[in-house]
């Protein structure tokens, strides 16, 4: 698209899998018929000889797309804000948004026009207001779009600001909510820092990531609906424009115990983030796939840190080769675990530090794992003698020489760390995040001038 | 008699700016073509093929590789797509192949 803006014709070869997708994101970009050829299957899974077959015989097609004009999409009639779209008993509203694919298969609440204003009492700035431009489906983000997806989702309207902040984080184009919709099926996690988690009623203590706190389960599901709505990331059987090849689902927003983090001395995740203690921090991030519990014991920190270590590290090894490009994994350490560091003057940034320096893999591991994505050659020692990765991926050809799981912690690479979980387990547990897609992206949460005296459930 | 709702959109409009596409190609004979690889997924591969098949019927035909151009999917994309349009007036590109969506 760039290049056809660009006044360059081009063409592009997808897979089938995502020829619809593909259809669909040059149609958000602005053109109905574009150049794309189908390689019919999927390139990593076919022999040479299949591969070369494939590709010979779409040459054709190639020219012939070269040569047909592309027609550009016409003005869409989209619905104002405040039109009526449908009217219906409740049954007959959850029919109808389950067929326009605009539920999540759950029941929604209607988004009538009274509920979506009480939303809007709970922040100073306009509905219009722009919060940005969603990819893939490149429909704006607005301030009343997402006071509808928040009573959608059955959300309180004084968790308004909260949403805006999550919608402004996965707005932002570090986030890369295009990427949302990809092959590993990442799921966004939301961390919650701040003050406002006692004064929404946010859970932090044990079963944190459970269902069944209504400001916790309701947040978490609206990002997944918001994400369906505005940034056209749906499931629909074989139209899918979310490519997750068995994905998963919405993740409860985490809110961090910062009661322990305070009585331990450590600092809430929000500070790692680059807030003040105190303030209100949305942080979002993709969440590849979690870690087993991590269970760990002992009265010394070491034992634990080399649990940790192995637990942690071991899980985080497999994405280790995607994340040599960026990385944020995120460690949930339960509170009597991190009392046990706390104990013997053990900061986050040590815990992480010892993370970084002590977390190995073998080299051939890791190389076979890049190959096994994307049948992509991975030679660390090729890329050691080029300049983009220290010499301690290099330091010999043995195969089997072990090599760091995590690069040194640096703007594109950093261990996060929050406190949560019951404080009467041993557990911690991690959450591997997808490399440059859904890097963590943090927003403050702002309040309405009037704040104080609007109602709001604790 | 049960309520009835009346509920809005939750949807946003679609925000493309208009643009004229470029105008086509219905001969490659002495064009320049770039290659824009998204870095994996066998597309250096595809690449080479398609530059035989092409340059077997297009005399004169000539390719960007895609190194000049960059990664279009990866952790310098931003750069390399906003870096695109100049760099493809700068090499002289009359056309333009991705690969891969995989």
């Amino acid at each position: 698209m760039t290049a056809e803006r660009a006044g360059v014709p081009s063409v592009s070869l997808v897979a089938t899998t995502f020829l619809r997708q593909g259809q669909l994101v040059a149609s958000a970009l602005g053109i109905t018929n574009p150049g794309i050829i189908e390689y019919q299957g999927h390139p990593t899974v076919d022999s040479d000889d299949v591969f070369e077959g494939k590709i010979r015989s779409m040459t054709d097609q190639v020219v012939a797309a070269f040569a047909s004009e592309v027609a550009t999409n016409e003005k869409s009639n989209d619905p104002a804000p405040r039109d009526i779209v449908f009217k219906g008993t409740l049954d007959e509203v959850q029919e109808h948004f389950y067929d326009q694919f605009w539920s999540d298969g759950m029941p929604i609440v209607p988004p009538t026009l009274d509920r979506v204003e009480e939303f809007l009492r709970y922040t100073d700035c306009a509905p219009t207001e722009v919060l940005g431009a969603l990819l893939p489906e490149n429909r704006a983000a607005t301030v009343w779009n997402v006071a509808v997806n928040g009573v959608m989702a059955g959300c309180r309207p004084e968790y308004m600001p909260v949403l805006i902040a999550v919608v402004e984080a996965v707005a932002d184009p570090l986030y890369r909510v295009q990427d949302a919709g990809s092959t590993p099926g990442w799921e966004s996690l939301i961390i919650l820092n701040g003050p406002i988690i006692k004064e929404l009623g946010f859970h932090a203590g044990p079963g944190l990531m459970r269902v069944g706190i209504q400001a916790n389960t309701s947040v978490g599901r609206f990002l997944r609906l918001y994400l369906r709505n505005v940034a056209g990331l749906r499931v629909k059987k074989d139209i899918a424009t979310d490519k997750g090849s068995i994905a998963q689902t919405f993740n409860v927003v985490l809110a961090e115990n910062e009661d322990a983090c305070a009585e331990l001395g450590w600092t809430p995740f929000s500070v790692q983030r680059g807030f003040k203690p105190g303030e209100n921090v949305v942080t979002v991030m993709s969440e590849a796939y979690l870690t087993p519990p991590i269970y760990t014991a002992g009265d010394k920190a070491a034992e634990h840190a080399a649990e940790i270590r192995d637990i942690f590290g071991g899980s985080c090894s497999h994405w280790a080769h995607m994340g040599l490009s960026q990385f944020f994994p995120l460690l949930m350490v339960g509170p009597a675990i991190a009392e046990v560091f706390a104990r013997e003057g053990w900061s986050k940034e040590d815990l992480r530090e010892y993370l970084v320096q002590n977390a190995k893999m073998s080299a051939r591991s890791m190389e076979e794992d890049a190959y096994h994505i994307a049948q992509r050659r991975m030679d660390l020692n090729e890329r050691v003698r080029n300049g983009e990765l220290p010499a301690s991926y290099g330091e010999s050809t043995d195969p089997e020489r072990l090599v760091p799981v995590f690069l040194p912690t640096d703007k594109d690479h950093e261990i996060g760390i929050v406190v949560g979980g019951d404080p009467g387990r041993n557990q911690s547990k991690g959450y591997v995040q997808n490399h440059r897609q859904g890097i963590p992206v943090s927003k403050p949460v702002q309040l309405p001038s009037n704040w104080d005296q609007l109602p709001k459930k604790p | 008699m049960e309520p009835q709702y009346e509920v809005v959109w939750p949807l946003g409009p679609v925000v493309t700016e208009e643009f004229t596409p470029a105008p086509r190609l219905p001969d490659l004979t002495g064009k320049t073509v770039a290659q824009l690889s998204l870095g994996s997924f066998r597309s250096d591969d595809m690449f080479a093929l398609l530059r035989e098949e092409l340059t077997s019927r297009y005399e004169g035909i000539k390719f960007i590789d895609q190194a000049v151009i960059g990664p279009i999917h990866g952790l310098n994309e931003r750069e390399v797509i906003a870096a695109m349009p100049s760099k493809l007036k700068e090499l002289g590109a009359d056309a333009a192949i991705s690969a891969v969506g995989a």
